[in-house]
């Protein structure tokens, strides 16, 4: 009787938290979204009145447009490359035996603890030594450092569970090497491949700090151009931009979510 | 075809494997003839598993060499070795359809999509799974994917089939059923087979030859009569069935246990033996049985059924003795613990090593 009363009261709790939880969490994304729609001149909620205006004018600004496209670029390069050299440091950590090994280890997902002002403090300092100037391969450097961690995690945990006998049996029935890579373990990969370059295509969009330190002036990225813009002004263009970025981002997991649903593997 | 029907197919010849300190398997030499179905039975931790992981290359030995039909492949590859492996979770491709996963070693040696297709639902006929063809291997019973790794396997037509405890995973009555089944697709193939087991009930039953192995070492190669009735060594003889194995010095004609035991053994040289009887060579006898026999007192009865075992005392040597159950008697009324009884010994039940 009584563990049906506690259970009871935290049934009551959870409903009660809950929606609590969700709002909290969702409350920023809602207020800029709302604000982007005014039709006033200041970045005020409630918002007042409801234009399209701000959406135009942050479409026509040629200061979020082009840093708009650098972080489409800079993120894209960044997912593609981080997957790349993340799973061949997986493979290395799951198959190889060498001196050395847990120091590698500890290297691929330090960037995680190391404070992202001092990564990119060091990073500024070591291209300015060595006269690297060029702003999106500086970018692209910096954010694979990153976002390599959550690659090597992902993909660490899937190899961890893959089961070798796959691979052997692949062999058995005449498979090369590359075609194993290609048929079986590429394959069964593919959810953890997928989710890792999901991380490192948001992680990179949506990072500040870093892409502070090492773009270069007027070639920077989106999050950089906004947070650079409402020191001089506070206009809703902030928000319209914002919303834009909001709406990417919730488009891209929906796509990848449907992708991963459907080649879901046992 | 060639006439020569006791050709080797695969040949194994001083084949060591050794890790750090440890020696998984040492100086095996082995020979499987084309058809032979030959088992390689041992306990866990014998070294049979990495002897068939070495012949299908995923192990590379220490020392020693690998013959398949004749070449040496102890250098290849696996994917250039002429061997087909059932492995003993099935690995079947869960990214795959059934059809997909015995259709993929054909696609690798080029086969073209007609023949390819057609060759699959062969494989898959003889298994009695065409049905299932488009179906992935989560969809399927544990039996069923045991018969698909084997189609699998087999679809190549490889020269040698390597059975990794393939019945390990299945329950007991299935187990049975599908080992009748495996028997009647090897024998319609004719194909050679390495098969690797630790069950010697499943040993007996399929094996033209059944190689022990204890330690990375082989015990004895022989047919299943061979191993159960005339046991190389104490080892085997406990192995395979139950044996009760003493060891004592044999002096004018009697044996005798350090435990005290006492047995006929005539025309043996005297000197230390070790003796073996199976309990089903012994039997419960009444008083005035004239056959060679010994005096014991009954510790303890245990009933299976068709049979009853008897621990018997003789001294402080322990022996087992079976007990069939005979029309309208059952096996557990003969004797009660305590009782002193006469065991008699069946005529050729005694081996001496």
């Amino acid at each position: 009787m009584q563990i049906s009363v506690r259970d009871r009261m935290m049934g009551l709790a959870g409903s009660i938290l809950r929606p609590f939880i969700y709002l909290v969490l969702t409350l920023p994304a809602v207020i800029v979204v709302v604000t982007s729609f005014t039709a006033g001149t200041t970045l005020n909620f409630p918002p007042e009145g409801f234009s399209l205006r701000w959406y135009r004018a942050a479409l026509s600004s040629d200061v979020f447009m082009p840093a708009l496209w650098m972080s489409l670029k800079l993120a894209c390069l960044t997912m593609v490359l981080a997957v790349a050299i993340g799973m061949c440091a997986s493979f290395v950590l799951d198959r190889c035996e060498f001196r050395g090994k847990a120091l590698f280890r500890t290297l691929t997902l330090s960037p995680l603890i190391i404070p992202m002002v001092v990564i990119g403090l060091g990073l500024l300092q070591f291209m300015a030594w060595i006269g690297w100037t060029q702003s999106l391969s500086r970018l692209v450097a910096g954010h694979i450092l990153i976002t390599i961690p959550y690659v090597v995690r992902t993909v660490s945990a899937s190899l961890v569970l893959l089961d070798r006998n796959l691979e052997q049996a692949a062999m058995n029935l005449r498979a090369r090497p590359a075609k194993v890579l290609l048929r079986i373990t590429i394959p069964l990969l593919a959810p953890a491949m997928v989710a890792s370059a999901v991380f490192a295509f948001v992680t990179s969009f949506g990072n500040i700090t870093l892409s502070i330190f090492l773009g270069v002036a007027n070639r920077t990225t989106l999050p950089v151009a906004i947070f650079t813009y409402l020191e001089q002004s506070y206009d809703p263009a902030l928000a319209a931009i914002s919303t834009i970025v909001i709406a990417l981002t919730v488009g891209i997991l929906m796509l990848v979510g449907r992708l991963v649903g459907m080649e879901k593997v046992a | 075809m060639t006439e020569k029907k006791a050709e080797c197919v695969v040949e194994l010849k001083g084949l060591r494997k050794v890790y750090g300190a440890s020696i998984a398997v040492d100086n095996v030499t082995l020979e499987a003839k084309r058809g032979e179905f030959l088992c390689l039975l041992g306990p866990s931790g014998c070294g049979k598993t990495t002897t068939l992981r070495m012949v299908a290359g995923f192990i590379e030995p220490t020392s020693g060499s690998i013959r398949i039909e004749g070449s040496e492949v102890s250098n290849l590859p696996p994917y250039r070795r002429d061997t087909g492996m059932v492995f003993q979770n099935y690995a079947l491709f869960p990214h795959m359809t059934i059809a997909q996963n015995v259709a993929f070693g054909l696609e690798n040696v080029g086969m073209d999509r007609g023949q390819r297709t057609k060759r699959v639902a062969e494989m898959l006929d003889m298994v009695e799974l065409g049905h299932l063809a488009a179906r992935y291997p989560r969809e399927l019973s544990g039996g069923q994917q045991q018969r698909v790794a084997l189609a699998r396997a087999l679809a190549l037509r490889p020269a040698v089939l390597l059975l990794d405890e393939p019945f390990s995973n299945l329950d007991a009555q299935l187990r049975v059923r599908l080992r009748q089944e495996m028997r009647r697709v090897l024998e319609r193939m004719n194909i050679t087979t390495l098969f690797v087991t630790h069950d010697q009930e499943e040993a007996l039953m399929l094996s033209d030859r059944i190689a022990v192995l204890n330690k990375g070492c082989i015990e004895q190669v022989g047919t299943p009569e061979d191993i159960y009735e005339r046991p190389a060594s104490s080892f085997v003889a406990q192995f395979i069935g139950s044996c009760n194995v003493y060891t004592g010095d044999v002096r004018d004609g009697v044996f005798r246990s350090a435990g005290g035991l006492a047995l006929p053994a005539s025309g043996v040289a005297p000197g230390s033996h070790t003796l073996m009887i199976r309990p089903e060579h012994l039997e419960p006898v009444s008083g005035e049985y004239e056959g060679p026999s010994f005096p014991a007192i009954v510790e303890s009865v245990d009933y299976f059924g068709s049979i009853s075992r008897m621990t018997v005392r003789v001294g402080s040597d322990a022996v087992l003795v079976d007990v069939r159950s005979t029309g309208g008697r059952s096996s557990r009324a003969v004797a009660k613990a305590g009782e002193a009884i006469k065991v008699g010994i069946r005529p050729g039940g005694l081996r001496l090593l």
